[in-house]
């Protein structure tokens, strides 16, 4: 009991998630999330973005939200120059839920809430406040600054608590981590507008010219097309854009709203997708089947359960120009 | 050998005494010890009274800042009952610091080794009367005793046990019978 605190700030758990193996493992089960739990997806995705892109994709979104949070944990552990450097990365870059003249007046009528209790606490504070001034002097001129200023964390983190979950709020919706984990952070999703006019929400792993490999969000699929197939690409916003700003900006406030990015289509998970190739999957040969379904005009789809995958655009390209002349024969 | 009153002391020390050890002092930490968990415990107790005035919102910041205060609490709780079971005990050849409420712990080291010593004094321990002993081999520090009432007194008593010579010899005679300075030169 003594030692919890000392334990927890020297946790090797803690530590390894810390590490780049334990970033890594999370890494790696967020890509299993994203590819609904198969791995054949989840190294093409790999193989398309790159074990940084992951690893930072994984992380940088958690970042903002959590900081809040984990500069309070560091002050009550008493590591109060790390706890106070993570606040003020918290104000530099975690957006808050309100505005900041809005954060100010919660503090103000917060203060005003406390001043103006009931007489009996503003007592029974008073009595408590006294010796505690007693004793952080005594700590200040006697004990030494280090272990002043760790009492003043301590009770610096339990005072913020209110108001960092109001400027702050931790998402407790489980839906809000499941879409959170399920997407590819580190690529935009996107609405990707065929040439015959049809649109669907997807994340492009790659764009190398003649072919463009598209994750699928409905059915995270991998599908690759021709780039004359696909009539337009979009940038769009899954979920409820965040258009709050955080507690310092670097820069002078905007005077107007913040640009605002199209919702993403609805996803149409579970009914079949227009586009889903006739062939549910490649066999183990390859080039033929992803050639005919060129052929049909239709997208490539990656080869998940035999555990095969198309080797790449200029193969197919081969492939579908051999069989279009076998046709025409 | 010297069966003597300073040993009926607590029973937890004497147990981990040999029959023919004499314990010569045997002392707590200074009290002070409890300010730091105290003056944390105080102020988030005040703080947590503060914010229960807050009824706006949800409450579960509330709750968790009353855990909080509730877990400071306790843990104070335990830090003032772990340092009501700490003793630092010296006999002629050891220095025992004796600790822990759940985990018994009896850290020795032999007094040779308190030759490697700091006795250091700080504001507050000047004002409050305690000391600490910094406890040195080789040039790293061993252990820390802090808070330790009647520091000056322990030092001297510390050194008269390692250096016996040097506290009853012919030199304190000497000085005892040396002739009173006579007038000022």
């Amino acid at each position: 009991m003594l030692d919890v605190t000392r334990r927890l700030s020297r946790s090797a758990t803690i530590a390894l998630l810390l590490s780049p193996v334990g970033i890594l493992l999370i890494a790696v089960a967020r890509l299993l999330i994203i590819s609904d739990y198969n791995t054949v997806t989840a190294t093409a995705i790999v193989s398309s973005g790159g074990y940084v892109a992951t690893l930072l994709g994984t992380v940088i979104p958690l970042v903002p939200i959590i900081l809040p949070y984990l500069a309070l944990t560091l002050l009550f552990l008493n590591r109060v120059i790390p706890g106070m450097l993570t606040l003020l990365a918290a104000a530099f870059i975690s957006p808050m839920a309100v505005t900041r003249p809005t954060a100010l007046r919660l503090a103000e009528k917060d203060w005003h809430l406390i001043v103006n209790n009931n007489l009996v606490i503003i007592v029974v504070m008073i009595v408590l406040a006294v010796p505690f001034a007693c004793l952080l002097l005594v700590e200040l001129l006697g004990l030494g600054f280090n272990v002043f200023i760790k009492t003043i964390a301590t009770v610096t983190c339990i005072l913020l608590i209110p108001l960092v979950s109001r400027l702050y709020p931790f998402p407790l919706d489980r839906a809000f981590y499941a879409d959170l984990m399920r997407q590819p952070s580190w690529l935009p999703a996107e609405t990707v507008t065929l040439s015959s006019g049809q649109a669907f929400t997807g994340y492009v792993l790659s764009n190398g010219g003649n072919w463009i490999e598209v994750l699928k969000d409905d059915n995270r699929t991998i599908y690759y097309y021709r780039a004359s197939d696909i009539a337009t690409l979009a940038v769009c916003q899954m979920g409820q854009a965040t258009l709050m700003q955080p507690l310092i900006t670097l820069v002078p406030a905007k005077t107007h709203a913040p640009s605002h990015t199209q919702p993403c289509r609805a996803s149409s998970a579970g009914r079949p997708s227009p586009y889903q190739p006739r062939t549910p999957a490649l066999p183990a040969n390859g080039h033929e089947p992803s050639a005919l379904a060129a052929l049909d005009h239709g997208p490539v789809q990656i080869a998940q359960p035999s555990g095969h995958r198309c080797e790449d655009a200029r193969q197919r390209q081969q492939a579908y120009e051999v069989i279009k002349l076998v046709v025409k024969k | 050998m010297k069966p003597t009153a300073a040993r009926a002391g607590p029973l937890a020390i004497d147990r981990y005494l040999l029959p023919s050890e004499v314990h010569v002092v045997r002392l707590r930490q200074h009290p002070a010890f409890l300010i730091p968990p105290l003056a944390g415990t105080l102020g988030a107790l005040l703080a947590a009274i503060a914010i229960s005035a807050i009824r706006e919102g949800n409450k579960s910041p509330q709750i968790i800042v009353w855990i909080l205060t509730i877990f400071l609490l306790i843990r104070f709780v335990f830090t003032a009952a772990a340092w009501f079971v700490q003793y630092i005990v010296i006999t002629e050849e050891r220095l025992l610091l004796i600790s822990g409420l759940k985990t018994r712990t009896v850290k020795m080291i032999p007094l040779p080794k308190l030759k490697e010593m700091t006795f250091e004094r700080s504001l507050a321990g000047r004002i409050m009367k305690f000391g600490s002993f910094i406890i040195e081999s080789g040039g790293q520090i061993q252990l820390t005793l802090g808070y330790i009432v009647y520091s000056e007194q322990l030092y001297l008593e510390i050194c008269s046990t390692i250096f016996p010579q040097l506290a009853y010899n012919e030199d304190t005679e000497r000085i005892d019978e040396s002739p009173p300075v006579s007038g000022e030169s």
